[in-house]
């Protein structure tokens, strides 16, 4: 047991040995970057150089006495929470201006309206979808799948003005439309009812696509048979002249009819309500990050005129 | 307290006095180099902690009782290691440090081997 101790003892002790002055030469380097941060590039470079220049002479004499690595980072160490003090006292002059403008510069970035779009189309994507996870019960392969579509979906629209990002946008559109309403009308055919969640994850990509189309100060607008049509009424054109269609492939009687433009029209029902559930997110978080960047500009201006 | 511009705190004494014994002016010595000599010169177990010491080097520059000046990285790369912030004890600083001195009731040991040339 004695015997076991002291392995374990050495092995502890060599392990510190080992580690105790690389420690040293990464805590305090990251330590003086820290606290260097907010002073302006000519200061901050000179004090970060100076310091590197202590360090590698303080190792490299106390090395030259002999002391172990242990004994040479204790001295650093040492020296560095000495010196904390100091550093911090060094570094407050510089944090009012540095904290002035990175407010200044946040609140410009929040209120920009291509980061609006990209935040609010994520945010209110996947809060109105874990409502609908909860209420549906979906997979989280689906759920994961239409996250990530939704995702590049929104950053596909940020980036909208590149010819790239305006074609694949385009293509998303066609293919999520297709299969939307492929769907639909194979769960009206089938009569399916209670497979509709099926394509709710599909149909919230679209919204959220073409939410974050309508919010722009320039909606886009796509050109068919020689019009140019917004995104968001061609949608609705497409669900409607699909129940219709349903409703006439499976007529066979007066009362199916009824079912099927009943069934129609709890579709069209549930994708205004998805649609008016996700304009209001839309709204409490466009006004939010307004809120915000006023508070931000406000926090600057007096950061300013206090220091 | 904002303390007064031309009063020398005991850390600004330490390195003054430390770059006499360096040398005094026109003797150019380096942070680390300061550092070992406040702790001989106290007798102190520690290195003088870095941000006590770099921001004190800073506020002697500031008055005008140091200079300094980037070691030429040619010096550096030579020996391998990070190139070294050179300072200078200037003729207002060594004054300054004389004059502090002077108004203590004891004189350090360095003013008193150096004061009849000085």
């Amino acid at each position: 047991m004695d015997a076991l101790g002291y392995i374990i003892m050495r092995f502890a002790m060599n392990f510190v040995e080992a580690l105790a002055l690389p420690s040293a030469r990464v805590i305090v380097p990251a330590w003086v970057w820290l606290y260097t941060l907010a002073a302006p590039q000519e200061e901050r470079e000179s004090r970060r150089a100076e310091m590197r220049s202590d360090l590698y002479e303080q190792v490299d004499a106390d090395q030259s006495e002999g002391l172990s690595s242990t004994a040479i980072a204790i001295r650093v160490f040492g020296r560095m929470l000495c010196g904390l003090p100091g550093d911090v006292a060094w570094a407050l002059p510089y944090l009012p201006a540095t904290l002035a403008r990175g407010l200044m510069r946040g609140s410009e970035i929040i209120t920009r309206p291509e980061i609006l779009k990209a935040l609010i189309g994520v945010l209110t994507v996947l809060s109105v979808f874990n409502v609908m996870r909860i209420a549906s019960g979906d997979s989280w392969t689906t759920i994961s799948v239409s996250n990530v579509g939704m995702l590049i979906g929104v950053v596909f629209v940020w980036k909208r003005h590149r010819s790239w990002a305006r074609r694949t946008i385009y293509l998303f559109f066609g293919l999520v439309v297709v299969v939307t309403v492929g769907l639909l009308v194979w769960v009206v055919i089938q009569n399916r009812l209670y497979q509709l969640p099926v394509f709710w994850p599909l149909t919230l990509s679209l919204l959220s696509v073409l939410l974050a189309m309508e919010v722009g100060d320039k909606p886009i607008r796509v050109r068919v048979f020689g019009g140019r049509w917004r995104p968001v009424v061609m949608y609705w054109a497409l669900i409607a002249a699909t129940s219709l269609i349903a409703a006439s492939f499976v007529t066979g009687g007066i009362v199916i009819l009824l079912t099927v433009w009943g069934l129609a029209a709890m579709v069209a029902l549930s994708h205004a309500m998805l649609g008016v559930m996700m304009l209001v997110v839309a709204l409490v978080l466009y006004g939010g990050l307004r809120l915000t960047a006023v508070g931000m500009r406000c926090m600057a201006k007096g950061i300013q005129r206090v220091s | 307290m904002r303390r007064k511009q031309d009063v020398l705190i005991p850390i600004e004494l330490s390195i003054l006095e430390a770059a006499m014994r360096l040398g005094g002016e026109g003797v150019e010595f380096h942070g680390f180099q300061i550092a070992k000599e406040i702790k001989e010169q106290r007798e102190a177990r520690l290195l003088t902690g870095h941000g006590t010491l770099y921001r004190a080097l800073g506020r002697l520059e500031q008055q005008g009782h140091l200079r300094s000046r980037w070691e030429d990285p040619m010096v550096a790369a030579e020996h391998s290691r990070p190139r070294r912030r050179l300072y200078e004890l200037t003729a207002p600083g060594v004054a300054a440090y004389l004059a502090a001195a002077a108004t203590a009731e004891t004189l350090p040991p360095v003013w008193r081997a150096r004061g009849a040339s000085i």
